[in-house]
């Protein structure tokens, strides 16, 4: 009797098919197709290391530039990457993507091209830092010239800050004995 | 003149590769043979070669109806090895995801119960209501299948507004109470179909060692919910469903009071969801060596698993046992005897998950 | 000369083929769209019936090695020349075949024939699905044809007659609603609608008898089943709804008849699952016994 009431229930109610225009909602944490945003990316490698179906890689044209590749054909969209990447450089679209193709090889693969940058010291070619957190770390103060440095050179302007600003605890007993 | 018929590997009556080879009489079956490992990934192994945060993406493929189980699981038995505790709301909205999950997966399994004994109809209903489970999870998740909720020390995505998800359980507690349930319970040809067919005594339950709403039809009140409460299942009151009968008709019974429970468990998750963090941990996990057991509740009973880890990047160990693989063998006992029209029903009743048995 | 022409026209034109196949494909499509509306889905186009039957004319015909070819390829066109043969026996207005004495056994003759015919195509596939499929036809058919058989020979025995004008001309009695009655239990198993639809269970042994034909052949099945629709529910129309002295009235009044028969099959259908060979068995020899006693009872007391 329940399934009789129901389907003359249905009889009258218009069809539960839903058309290709009535396209239902896609919510704001739609996982759906990547995109890399190459200013933030600092090509630290997490997302390659997070992607279990190895849909992410990077190469590198030393000396000038380093590769994020993406192939959407072994992408799982789990969104792991978006969730790990350190600087947000990839996020996943809330909006649904047509269906691509590879006619002309649009959508299905991915290359952004991260350019290195001669360093300003040494003039080693180097992943620049995503410039919000250059400005975080270097906020308009007197070592606006880090900006432009590589890794290793930064790392020998922190030591010479330190050394500079090294103001030994026990400077007066140290200079006692030497006195001694 | 006896002869041989099988159900399998191939055939409308199932939604995944496995064999059920019978020996028949007339339309009698005298013996039965039940054949796995068509869809073997070797997913055990894989995960020994995967990073502790691709694992997780890896072994929510193990089943594409229990998926978050066995991610969240996995992730349970990574946080015991870590020692890491895993916060509240995070747990309680671990518990809706996974009764969300065993709604849709019940639902799953009406719909093709109702299929098998050739009631379409009820069919078109149940997953029309199934619909509304798997837009609660997308709405949710951002996903309808693979939720990707899970991550070692919590859950990835939260649930911003707990009430926006409320209309959707009652419309999907009012068809279940209304349709489907009446349906397959008072329906003459449903009862027909489905009373004193394939009997599992509560001995023979016990021998074959099923779990999960095969062996609560069975008599049998084995629950990991109830039994070794996890998640938030202590904090909302768990009550499990038991049916003595042990035939079909009785594991359907379960099923539907089971999605009912589960219909409560999610309102009372949702209307009582705690403040707090998602995440114990931030940035990629750590973990020690050590080696942990889990069991919880999947929806087609208890999943086992075992992680061991030698502190390096990888597990060094995963070993899953899923409920469908010690269901399975059951179907041999079930249809012996019972007529050739009753298997597909039979077989479909212990809701075999083919993708979980083969991992 | 005369008499073979009124045949021919008969068989190929009107009742038969060419309008019958049209009005199978329409009844079919009333059918299926009307289980479509009550789950609450769209249904198929119009004229979907006619397309499947197209696109498996265009399709290619595999025969089962170990398979004799001529009764492979005879099954489905005995079936269709069975059923339509059958159809042009029918009095329905307008037919020009002169009425035979004794045209009712021949009736009931032909309609066993596509039957058969589905039993033998299981049992010549060499393929086990069919195999059973045929015995759950022929043990069916055992089921269903007592009211069916019962209901036509009740009518001919109160008209005192085995010739189908007679029937038609029977004044209109209790009779008539009782056997109407028997007839229509057993409409749904003879359509193969749930809850009898046994021999043609998808989820239990994939398909129907015909599992191993494909393209023209089963074009050629699908077709006999479309007309063996007409065929039956015009049959109910002619036997069991009383003649008004207008041809074309009587004609609109069948064919409205034979809508409402087939609608209410297909509630039938859709608020069912789909029973057991036993108990469809059990169900055909008891209540379908209990209305042919009950209707041939009538038949003796009037």
């Amino acid at each position: 009797m329940a399934m009789l009431k129901t389907i003359l229930g249905n009889l009258l109610r218009p069809s539960r098919t839903r058309a290709p225009a009535d396209m239902p909602v896609v919510p704001p944490t739609y996982r759906g197709a990547l995109t890399h945003d190459a200013g933030r990316c600092t090509a630290c490698g997490t997302c390659a290391f997070v992607c279990a179906p190895k849909a992410i890689h990077f190469t590198q044209d030393p000396g000038i530039s380093v590769s994020w590749h993406f192939f959407i054909g072994q992408c799982s969209f789990c969104g792991l990457c978006e969730q790990n990447c350190p600087t947000r450089a990839i996020h996943l679209r809330a909006d649904v993507p047509g269906s691509t193709n590879s006619a002309g090889g649009d959508g299905l693969r991915l290359e952004s091209v991260i350019h290195l940058q001669p360093c300003t010291r040494c003039g080693a070619a180097h992943v620049p830092l995503p410039a919000a957190t250059m400005d975080a770390l270097w906020a308009a103060g007197a070592d606006e010239a880090e900006r432009g440095y590589c890794p290793d050179c930064r790392r020998w302007a922190a030591s010479a800050r330190l050394r500079t600003a090294f103001t030994p605890d026990g400077a007066v007993a140290e200079g006692g004995r030497h006195d001694r | 003149m006896p002869y041989s018929f099988p159900l399998g590997p191939y055939h409308p009556a199932l939604e995944e590769p496995f064999k059920v080879k019978v020996q028949c009489k007339g339309e009698v079956i005298e013996s039965a043979t039940v054949e796995v490992g068509f869809s073997y990934r070797g997913i055990e192994l894989l995960a020994q070669k995967r990073n502790w945060v691709e694992v997780i993406t890896l072994i929510e493929r193990v089943c594409g109806i229990c998926s978050n189980t066995h991610a969240m699981t996995f992730c349970l038995a990574a946080e015991t090895i870590a020692g890491i505790e895993l916060p509240k709301r995070a747990a309680h909205i671990r518990t809706i995801i996974a009764e969300l999950e065993r709604l849709h997966s019940h639902l799953l399994w009406a719909g093709v119960g109702a299929e098998d004994i050739g009631f379409h109809s009820l069919f078109m209903e149940v997953f029309t209501l199934r619909e509304r489970v798997m837009d609660t999870l997308e709405a949710i998740s951002g996903n309808r299948v693979n939720y990707g909720m899970n991550c070692i020390g919590g859950v990835l995505r939260d649930i911003p507004d707990p009430a926006a998800h409320l209309p959707a359980l009652d419309a999907l507690a009012k068809g279940l109470g209304e349709v489907v349930i009446p349906t397959f319970t008072q329906n003459p040809t449903a009862l027909a179909r489905t009373r004193g067919v394939g009997r599992l005594s509560r001995e023979q339950a016990v021998e074959w060692a099923v779990v999960g709403p095969v062996a609560r039809a069975s008599g049998l009140d084995i629950d990991v919910r109830k039994d070794q409460p996890y998640l938030s299942y202590a904090d909302l009151g768990f009550e499990s469903v038991v049916r003595p009968e042990g035939d079909v008709q009785a594991r359907v019974v379960v099923r539907a009071l089971e999605m009912m429970e589960s219909v409560r468990l999610i309102r009372e998750a949702l209307l009582s969801l705690p403040p707090g963090p998602l995440r114990a941990t931030q940035g990629l996990p750590e973990i020690p060596a050590g080696e942990a057991t889990i069991r919880t509740e999947a929806p087609r009973g208890e999943a086992f698993y075992y992680v061991a880890s030698e502190g390096g990047a990888s597990p060094a160990r995963v070993k899953i046992r899923t409920p469908s693989f010690v269901n399975i063998p059951a179907i041999e006992p079930m249809v012996m005897g019972q007529p050739l029209a009753d298997l597909s029903i039979i077989q479909a009743s212990v809701d075999p998950c083919i993708s979980c048995t083969d991992r | 000369m005369n008499a073979v022409w009124s045949y021919l026209v008969a068989i190929a034109v009107w009742p038969g083929l060419l309008f019958a196949a049209p009005l199978g494909w329409l009844e079919l499509w009333f059918m299926r769209k009307l289980v479509a509306r009550l789950q609450g889905r769209q249904g198929p186009p119009f004229f979907q019936p006619f397309f499947d039957v197209m696109k498996l004319l265009g399709k290619e015909t595999v025969i089962p090695r170990g398979v004799s070819r001529g009764i492979f390829l005879a099954l489905p066109l005995v079936s269709v020349a069975a059923v339509t043969a059958a159809l042009a026996i029918v009095p329905l207005p307008g037919n020009p075949v002169p009425s035979l004495p004794g045209d009712v056994v021949l009736l009931l003759y032909l309609m066993e024939v596509p039957v058969l015919c589905e039993v033998l195509a299981g049992y010549v596939s060499r393929s086990i699905y069919g195999q059973v499929a045929a015995m759950r036809e022929a043990i069916l058919s055992l089921a269903y044809n007592l009211p069916f058989l019962v209901a036509i020979i009740a009518m001919a025995q109160v008209a005192g007659s085995f010739q189908m004008r007679a029937l038609q001309e029977v004044p209109y009695g209790l009779v008539h609603l009782l056997a109407a009655v028997t007839f229509l239990l057993a409409l749904p198993a003879r359509m193969k609608l749930n809850p009898f639809s046994i021999a043609n269970a998808e989820h239990e042994i994939i398909a129907d008898s015909h599992i191993e034909y494909s393209g023209p052949p089963l074009a050629l099945f699908k077709l006999s089943h479309a007309i063996e629709v007409v065929l039956l529910t015009e049959l109910f129309a002619v036997v069991f709804i009383p003649a008004t002295p207008w041809p074309l009235v009587n004609l609109v009044v069948y064919l409205v008849a034979g809508i409402l028969v087939l609608g209410g099959v297909t509630l039938l259908a859709t608020t069912t699952a789909r029973l057991r060979l036993t108990q469809a068995f059990r169900f055909y020899w008891v209540w379908g016994g209990l209305a042919s006693a009950i209707t041939m009872a009538a038949t003796l007391v009037r």
